[in-house]
């Protein structure tokens, strides 16, 4: 009995770190924009799905994936262009905050239903990459596909690191996110930034479609229930802190798995219970700066 | 008589501490000015008055009544206006809308607009007004709430030279003729100093020397406090 | 003067400045139309009337709160779903009149909707707005449990219909002239006038006496009543509901709606009926899929070339 609770935590830990990338990406968006990207769960969606056509085209399992993160990337980076006009890409005031949301929120209802039309409402499942069983203690085991999603996850956010503390593209975001005056002063473009930036960000949400999309399944309402917990998952780990999204993540598949075990039925609704008495509570994070909105 | 007493009010911000130990009385009918550099405290000490900030410690009495722990709009009701350093007006509504939204009636703020020379086109719009006449019009919406006391934050500030002197008239007549007990949070030492009775000079959250206008312009403290540490 | 000039002329004495009476005909005019289409064009008509009211309450009870006082809801969904739950649990549960039942869940709904919509006052936009989808998705779950995919149906009670469809449909005509009047004084009284200034400058407000939280709290009570009201309604005049009222392109179309036609009461008004009409219509000749991205498309033109509305358009025309 206990071993099934501490597979399903095994479970949810993975479930979390999958997550957690999508919620980096979230993060990072915001501390870019100072907005909240509220069509990153369409971009999870068009992960999956791009997964799932990519598979029906018989690309081979890795280029699969490869190709689902640079379309994704391309994608946004157009749909922010086509969508969103360039003086509302980075503003405090909330009243243009609000309409980047709401044309954001268009955006992902357009994309829903251009999926429904593709494909259908069905829930589609995309084949694993790998199959058969990992032990890990004892007799938990977790699948194969579970375990590469997991070590790819972790190999990503390494990537991520480098990427943000290492390379000057990285000290480019870093500075821009925490002081834009300066760091435009120092001769950043903000144009690559701020454009860049956003393609990494729901490139993010769209590897963790892909890689859930084969654990579990995808469908053309699915995306909703993952923004709203990346978004809790960026508040819990701090906006900006990417690293805070890999920890809050953690925490959240922990969560959720122990509440998944005790409440099958329920669980859903217990944990988003639970995500909104913490949007209620804590909304400045416990890490990382907020950015305040006069 | 003693309209306006805040007794030991501390305050502070996470490491900062932005009001220690703050204890002072305003006479009703008076002009209080309140001074000193950047930082001091004096418009978070209009904050504490005004209810927009709870201190710490210590009490606010007005009319004998302590308001330490009501809300801003109640505070505002029982007789307390405000104008801000950066004006606040509704620029979404006109000018006349913007004083009788207090619930003054028309021909009373009709009145008080024509004293601030703001009555040539009621009905425009507030986003359109000059940074002058939003500052004429914050004070005029203060008004017409018919205060008792009127918190005035830096008044002055970013007006031009002549606009100065239209502001030093109004400021002067809403005690006057008006009869209102102000507070003026100022930077403007001369002009404060030409219509105050009393002057508060702040340092470091602390009230450090109250007094007449000329006592406090004589005084070495104000140099020390302007030019050095105390 | 003839007897109908004083009429008006006296009728417009009671108006403050901020109304008039060409506004209140508009209301009235809109009514009648939906008269004389409901005689013109009896059967489908009729079902595309009512969906109409259903969206306007709906559309109307967003902009209340995004327009008028200045808060965003991404799940107004949630105050529409639940009047529609509550008005068919009251009725498959106690059997009352429907229409007493309606607003059941009207009030049912304002409760609901206000409470949780007043506990996320203090949060900034971005959490706000998250905060009520997150609500939204509480309920399409919890609903999705309870009743699953079926939902409730109902309308034949002791196998007689609850209500004839022309009972229904006057009821709802009613209920929309009583609330756009309602909403259209409210808008324009002094009280009205405070929130926009809320809404202009919600500090200096407060500094005036308004107090501010209160305020935004009581318009969060009366737009969810009001999007009650229509979820309530639309649930009675199809005789069903079920979780998908909790989706978030449910949610979607009360901003769609309002977005499109402008932030005004009649800008709303009009973007419901017009998108109400093209939801109702084009699916017959394309699919409900293609619809609703028709939907997201033209919002997110509208956002970008003309964020002011189709509203906005006409006044320029006008000029």
């Amino acid at each position: 009995m206990l071993s099934g609770l501490i597979s399903s935590i095994f479970g949810g830990i993975t479930y979390g770190l999958i997550l957690s990338l999508m919620a980096a990406g979230l993060s990072l968006i915001y501390g870019i924009m100072k907005n909240v990207n509220t069509s990153h769960g369409a971009f999870y969606l068009i992960g999956g799905f791009l997964a799932y056509l990519f598979y029906a085209l018989h690309l081979p399992p890795i280029a699969n994936l490869i190709l689902v993160v640079l379309s994704t990337f391309f994608i946004g980076i157009g749909a922010l262009y086509l969508v969103i006009p360039k003086k509302l890409w980075v503003t405090l005031d909330p009243d243009e905050q609000n309409i980047v949301m709401i044309t954001f929120l268009a955006l992902a209802t357009v994309t829903e239903y251009i999926i429904l039309l593709i494909f259908g409402g069905a829930s589609v499942s995309i084949p694993s990459i790998f199959y058969g069983n990992v032990r890990i203690l004892g007799n938990i085991y977790l699948t194969a596909q579970v375990t590469f999603s997991s070590i790819l996850s972790l190999a990503v956010f390494i990537l991520l690191y480098l990427i943000l503390y290492k390379s000057k593209f990285g000290k480019g975001i870093r500075a821009y996110s925490q002081n834009r005056e300066l760091a435009l002063a120092a001769g950043i473009n903000e144009f690559i930034i701020v454009i860049f930036t956003f393609g990494i960000g729901v490139s993010l949400a769209a590897l963790s479609g892909s890689l859930l999309g084969s654990i579990f399944s995808v469908n053309s309402a699915s995306g909703w229930d993952e923004l709203v917990i990346a978004f809790v998952i960026v508040t819990f780990g701090g906006i900006g802190n990417v690293f805070g999204s890999l920890i809050g993540g953690l925490v959240y598949g922990l969560v959720y798995s122990i509440v998944l075990y005790y409440y099958p039925s329920y669980a859903i609704v217990a944990v988003l219970l639970i995500i909104y008495l913490i949007l209620l509570i804590r909304p400045s994070g416990i890490l990382g700066k907020v950015y305040e909105r006069v | 008589m003693v309209i306006l007493q805040v007794n030991g009010i501390s305050k502070r911000f996470g490491g900062v501490v932005a009001l220690s130990n703050v204890g002072t009385e305003v006479r009703e009918n008076s002009v209080f000015g309140l001074i000193g550099p950047n930082g001091a405290g004096k418009t978070t000490l209009l904050n504490v008055i005004n209810g927009f900030l709870k201190p710490d410690k210590g009490d606010v009495i007005f009319k004998g009544v302590k308001i330490t722990s009501k809300r801003p709009s109640k505070i505002a009701k029982m007789g307390i206006g405000r104008s801000f350093q950066i004006p606040r007006i509704f620029p979404n509504l006109s000018i006349i809308e913007n004083l009788t939204v207090t619930g003054a009636d028309e021909n009373n703020a009709k009145d008080i607009l024509a004293f601030f020379n703001l009555d040539k086109n009621v009905n425009e719009i507030g986003k359109s007004l000059s940074y002058g006449q939003r500052k004429s019009l914050d004070i005029a919406r203060a008004l017409s709430l018919n205060p008792s006391i009127m918190l005035l934050d830096e008044p002055f500030a970013g007006l031009d030279f002549s606009f100065i002197k239209k502001m030093l008239t109004y400021i002067e007549n809403l005690n006057k003729e008006y009869k209102k007990t102000l507070i003026i949070v100022e930077h403007h030492l001369e002009e404060l100093m030409s219509i105050t009775d009393n002057i508060g000079l702040m340092n470091f959250g602390q009230i450090v020397a109250v007094g007449r206008p000329e006592e406090i312009k004589k005084s070495e403290i104000i140099k020390n406090v302007y030019f050095g540490g105390i | 003067m003839s007897a109908f000039k004083k009429l008006t002329k006296a009728g417009s004495r009671l108006l403050n400045k901020n109304q008039d009476q060409y506004s209140i005909a508009g209301i009235l005019a809109i009514g009648l139309a939906f008269l004389v289409i409901y005689f013109l064009l009896p059967g489908y008509a009729t079902y595309i009337l009512m969906s109409m009211i259903a969206y306007i309450l709906f559309a109307v009870s967003w902009g209340l709160l995004y327009n008028f006082s200045g808060q965003l809801s991404l799940g107004q969904a949630m105050p529409f779903g639940i009047g529609g739950f509550i008005s068919a649990i009251v009725f498959v549960v106690f059997h009352l009149n429907p229409f007493l039942c309606t607003f059941v869940g009207a009030l049912g709904g304002a409760g609901v909707g206000g409470s949780i919509g007043a506990s996320t006052l203090k949060l900034k936009p971005a959490y706000q707005g998250i905060a009520l989808l997150v609500f939204s998705q509480i309920f399409y779950w919890l609903f999705l449990i309870w009743y699953g995919e079926e939902g409730i149906s109902f309308g034949i009670y002791h196998g007689v219909m609850i209500a004839s469809i022309s009972q229904i449909f006057y009821f709802g005509l009613i209920i929309l002239i009583i609330s756009l009047l309602l909403l259209y004084f409210f808008e324009t009284s002094k009280l009205g006038v405070k929130f926009k200034a809320i809404k202009g400058d919600p500090v200096a407000a407060e500094a005036i006496g308004i107090p501010v939280i209160k305020y935004k709290i009581i318009i969060f009570y009366i737009s969810s009543f009001f999007a009650a009201l229509g979820g309530a309604f639309y649930a009675l005049y199809t005789f069903h509901v079920d979780f998908s009222t909790f989706l978030v392109s449910n949610s979607f179309l009360s901003i769609a709606m309002s977005i499109v036609g402008g932030p005004s009461l009649f800008g709303t008004l009009f973007g419901a009926v017009l998108l109400d009409f093209l939801i109702q219509t084009l699916p017959v000749y394309t699919s409900l899929a293609i619809t609703y991205l028709f939907y997201g498309i033209i919002t997110i033109l509208v956002l970008r070339f003309a964020p002011g509305g189709i509203e906005s358009l006409i006044k320029r025309l006008l000029k």
